[in-house]
């Protein structure tokens, strides 16, 4: 270590002259190596220094106060600032050099008479140092290429840093200075080019804004409780509890498990509406099964005789799909119960196409501003399935204008589809309108199952013969879709063999997952049958699935349809018979049903569907698909009136 | 990087106790590492549950305002903000609760007030996350509340919890160890070596609090060590390794106070100390600390017992 000045080493004041020939400017290497050690040494006695800041910090960290962490940041930022800048002015004044400087034999003096710097030129000196640091070291490099070896911290402070004379030349050769131009100017234009593309990045994300709202929504998830709480204390003399709310909230997709399990945990915790909170975490524990069981057993072990007991046994037997006991248990507790069980019944009701009790139930539910859209899109459900085209369509656009924008393509797309699957003609209604608005603004929807195919089906009817599967294929990006799509494409062409083996694909490939896509193979293999033993397979499975309400209707129709056009009458009336229970209130299929029963030699069932059809004031919403039936209907009717007489 | 380098390693056949303390260390090491490697890796994967982890949280929440005397501010004001739902916050008093001795033995009797059914799911799932704890060598051989007698003090000496925490005390340890055993001999050094581990670890016992956080490695028998070296060759300049650059001129050595090394290593200790909180295992520089101290106070014996012979004399290093 060479604490002995060696460039002035009888310097007994600090006005002392310097012997110049024994000195040269610093070297670069021995520059950074002073650095280097200076940190070695300056590191831990700042961190020693600040250890309670530190500690502090930690604090404010772990107890996750951040505004106290923050400061805590700032005030450590500033304290170690101050020592860091202390640090370089008081070795340099008193000693003209750091402990790294000195140990390399450096010395900093002034630039126009070698002597010791001041106390005011150390100070200058030691905070144009630090704010060249604290912009990542990179003005430092202009020791590299100054003719004096002077970064803008020299310069400031009018000072040169010195070094005992070497053999070499410690002045930058113009190779060197070239080198560390061209340096300079490439980290210009890279820093040019960052901030550029940062800007521009910046730019097209708020252009995509839309996709940005989904993580601001999760993050809004449990203040909508809050605001539902306060809308329920202003609508209603008998407002509701928190965790009916909520529960309800999340009955209807507006909040997820974790803002429910919060408030679940916090009444068990106030030991306030335990069963209804147990209840609640069965709720948010549907994804593990035994779980979501044990949950369930909690309210009945707590009060066997309460309501939320008999919910819990009601859930048990939506798990086991004894749906007809649901609907019994419903019936007992309905309208008086808790109203997310309301939401969670018309849910239900829909689901097994109990159609008027769905209606029925939605008048149940109270007119809050979240619970809106649900009102909607379930009373258009309903309305549909009891076959009031008009009045669904009324419902359909009231519903679209009240959903916020993200939620209306599912809407849209539902009801398009359903429409389009009756004719082909009301792709130019409002939804189907809306329905293509929105995927040609958002491409990305594709994604989802169900918008592909009513896409798909869009398009078919919108082009009708001169669709380009190729083209349609090409925009999806389900691989599932562009099986679907080269299934179409080849039966367009006329190869069915081919079309057919596609579509079996499909079904292999979705297997188990009961997919919208299998639903989709079955309906089209079910269209392109040429034998009715093609039908069979189908029509078992179509069979097997009426008990738990899983089986299409659309399929059953289709089917249906194939049967009377091979002249299987037998089969076609035992399907209609299943028809009937699925869809009571189609027109259509009761008028199948007398005509089937009336050809197959069963008068008695014949003539009391033909009784129960006239006793019907609503109109069929699809009459142009029975034309066929038709006059055979007229024939049978006419017949039945005169065995009645 | 700048390291005590003194007269360097000497020979096995000059210093046996320190090399026969080296290799206990590291023939310990090689034995344990796995196990120490395959119990963090089992229990790291039994914390990822997050619903687990929450209800402990949540647990543990309670248990800390069911007993405030017991506990810090910064844990009540954790527990304060779990309280309140913050996830962040129930998830890190899960995992601060794996510390907490208390806890440990009496959270299995703990009544919760909340979700019995995710609590009863918990109890099982915890009495396995204990055991992994208990079956790590950290908690069979190292020192902490509940681990507490002579043969642990000793044990907890040659365990390592990594390499790096091995290569460096071991690095202390020959260069140290060596150059005191030619002076003071080798039984003194080795029973110096335990006497300021054990003392370290009662140091470390003494401000851990309710923490289960076991204390290991030869870190407190080194402290012992250098305090001893730093009083016998107080003024003494002594060799140091320094390597700043790659490049010649810039690595080689450089001879600084023997005190040095010792400033250097408590400044260190005592910033660890004021600056890192217990609950982030801050105590563990008071193992260093009390490791050292014991050096001081071995040296200032040593140093009397010679004067009282007459024959101090003071060897070239």
């Amino acid at each position: 270590m060479v604490l002995d000045d060696p460039i002035s080493p009888s310097d007994d004041s600090k006005s002392a002259a310097l012997n110049l020939e024994q000195i040269s400017l610093a070297t670069p290497l021995d520059r950074l190596a002073a650095f280097i050690f200076d940190t070695l040494i300056f590191l831990p006695l700042a961190r020693l220094l600040l250890a309670p800041v530190a500690r502090e910090w930690d604090i404010s960290q772990l107890v996750g106060e951040k505004g106290s962490f923050f400061v805590s940041v700032m005030i450590y930022f500033a304290l170690f600032s101050v020592v860091m800048v202390l640090y370089q002015t008081l070795f340099v004044w008193l000693v003209s050099g750091t402990p790294g400087k000195l140990f390399f034999g450096l010395r900093v003096r002034c630039l126009w008479n070698h002597r010791h710097p001041t106390f005011i030129q150390s100070l200058l000196r030691a905070l144009g140092w630090w704010i060249e640091s604290l912009l990542f070291l990179i003005p430092h490099l202009s020791i590299l290429s100054d003719h004096k070896r002077r970064p803008l911290h020299d310069k400031i402070a009018d000072t040169i840093v010195l070094a005992p004379k070497q053999s070499h030349s410690s002045h930058p050769s113009i190779f060197e200075s070239t080198l560390v131009h061209i340096f300079f100017f490439g980290l210009f234009s890279l820093l040019v080019g960052i901030v550029s593309g940062y800007s521009y990045h910046e730019a097209l994300l708020l252009q995509q804004s839309s996709y940005d709202l989904s993580e601001g929504e999760e993050a809004l998830a449990c203040p909508l409780i809050e605001e539902a709480v306060e809308e329920s204390k202003r609508e209603s003399s008998h407002p509701l509890s928190r965790l009916e709310i909520a529960m309800a909230l999340f009955s209807v997709g507006h909040t997820d498990e974790r803002c429910l399990t919060f408030e679940a945990n916090n009444a068990l915790k106030e030991a306030s509406h335990e069963d209804m909170a147990y209840l609640a975490l069965a709720f948010a524990s549907t994804d593990d099964e035994d779980l979501y069981h044990k949950y369930l057993k909690k309210p009945c072990e707590l009060k066997k005789d309460s309501e939320s007991c008999m919910i819990s046994r009601l859930l048990s037997y939506w798990a086991q799909e004894q749906l007809d006991h649901v609907s019994q248990e419903l019936d007992e507790i309905l309208p008086q119960t808790h109203l997310y069980l309301k939401i969670w019944a018309a849910r239900h009701f829909v689901k097994i196409r109990d159609y008027d009790r769905a209606l029925s139930t939605l008048q149940y539910l109270p007119n809050f501003s979240w619970l809106k859209s649900y009102i909607g899109q379930y009373r258009l459900k309903a309305l549909w399935g009891l076959h009031r085209q008009e009045q669904a369509e009324i419902a359909a656009e009231i519903t679209l204008e009240n959903l916020p924008p993200d939620s209306q393509i599912d809407v849209a797309s539902w009801f398009c589809n359903q429409q389009l699957n009756l004719k082909c003609e009301l792709s130019t209604s409002r939804s189907c309108k809306k329905f293509e608005d929105l995927m040609n603004e958002n491409q990305i929807l594709l994604f989802e199952p169900s918008f592909a195919l009513t896409w798909i089906r869009f398009n078919e009817c919108t082009r009708g013969p001169t669709i380009n599967y190729e083209e349609l294929q090409q925009k999806m990006v389900l691989p599932e879709a562009k099986t679907l799509l080269a299934s179409l494409e080849l039966a367009s062409k006329n190869q069915m063999k081919e079309a057919k083996l596609k579509l079996q694909e499909l079904l292999i490939k979705e297997q188990g997952l009961g997919g919208e896509f299998s639903k989709e193979a079955k309906i089209r293999l079910a269209r392109w049958a040429e034998r009715s033993e093609e039908l069979t397979p189908l029509l078992a499975e179509w069979t097997s699935g009426i008990n738990h309400y899983k089986s299409s209707l659309q399929l059953g129709n289709v089917l249906l349809e194939k049967y009377l056009q091979f002249g299987k009458k037998a089969e076609a009336f035992n399907l209609v018979l299943h028809l009937r229970e699925l869809d009571p209130y189609s027109v259509e299929i009761q008028k199948k049903l007398v005509v089937l029963a009336y050809q197959t030699g069963n008068s008695h069932l014949a003539l009391s569907a033909l009784n129960a059809l006239t006793n019907r004031t609503q109109p069929d919403r699809s009459p142009s698909s029975v034309d066929p039936v038709e006059s055979e209907y007229k024939e049978a009717v006419k017949r039945l009136n005169g065995m009645h007489r | 990087m700048i390291l005590p380098f003194l007269k360097g390693v000497l020979s096995p056949r000059r210093a046996p106790i320190t090399w026969l303390l080296f290799l206990l260390n590291v023939i310990v090491f090689c034995l344990t590492s796995y196990l120490y490697g395959k119990s963090r890796w089992d229990l790291d994967q039994s914390l990822r549950d997050e619903k687990y982890l929450l209800i402990q949280g949540q647990v543990y929440s309670q248990f800390i305002r069911s007993r405030p005397e017991r506990y810090s501010r910064i844990l009540k004001k954790i527990s304060d903000r779990a309280e309140a739902g913050e996830a962040v916050q129930i998830k890190t008093l899960a995992v601060l609760s794996l510390r907490d001795s208390l806890f440990f033995d009496e959270a299995s009797n703990f009544s919760y007030h909340g979700d019995q059914v995710a609590y009863l799911n918990w109890k099982i799932h915890y009495e396995d996350v204990k055991k992994l704890q208990m079956d790590q060598p950290g908690s069979l051989f190292g020192v902490n509340v509940s681990n507490n007698d002579l043969f642990r003090w000793t044990s907890y000496q040659f365990i390592h919890g990594d390499l790096m925490h091995l290569l460096v005390n071991m690095w202390f340890l020959l260069i140290f160890g060596s150059l005191l055993e030619k002076r003071v001999g080798g039984i003194p050094l080795l029973l110096l070596y335990l006497g300021s581990g054990i003392i370290a670890a009662i140091a470390f016992v003494a401000v851990s609090g309710l923490s289960l956080a076991p204390l290991v490695g030869a870190s407190g028998s080194v402290s012992g060590l250098m305090g001893l070296f730093s009083i016998l060759y107080w003024k003494r300049r002594v060799s140091f390794l320094y390597y700043l650059l790659p490049l010649k001129g810039y690595h080689g050595f450089v001879y600084l106070p023997s005190w040095v090394v010792l400033a250097y290593f408590l400044l260190s200790d005592l910033r660890g100390l004021l600056g890192t909180i217990p609950e982030q295992g801050g105590v563990a520089h008071m193992a260093h600390i009390g490791g050292t101290l014991t050096g001081f106070a071995a040296a200032l014996l040593f140093l009397m017992f010679y004067r009282i012979l007459g024959s101090l004399h003071v060897h070239k290093v």
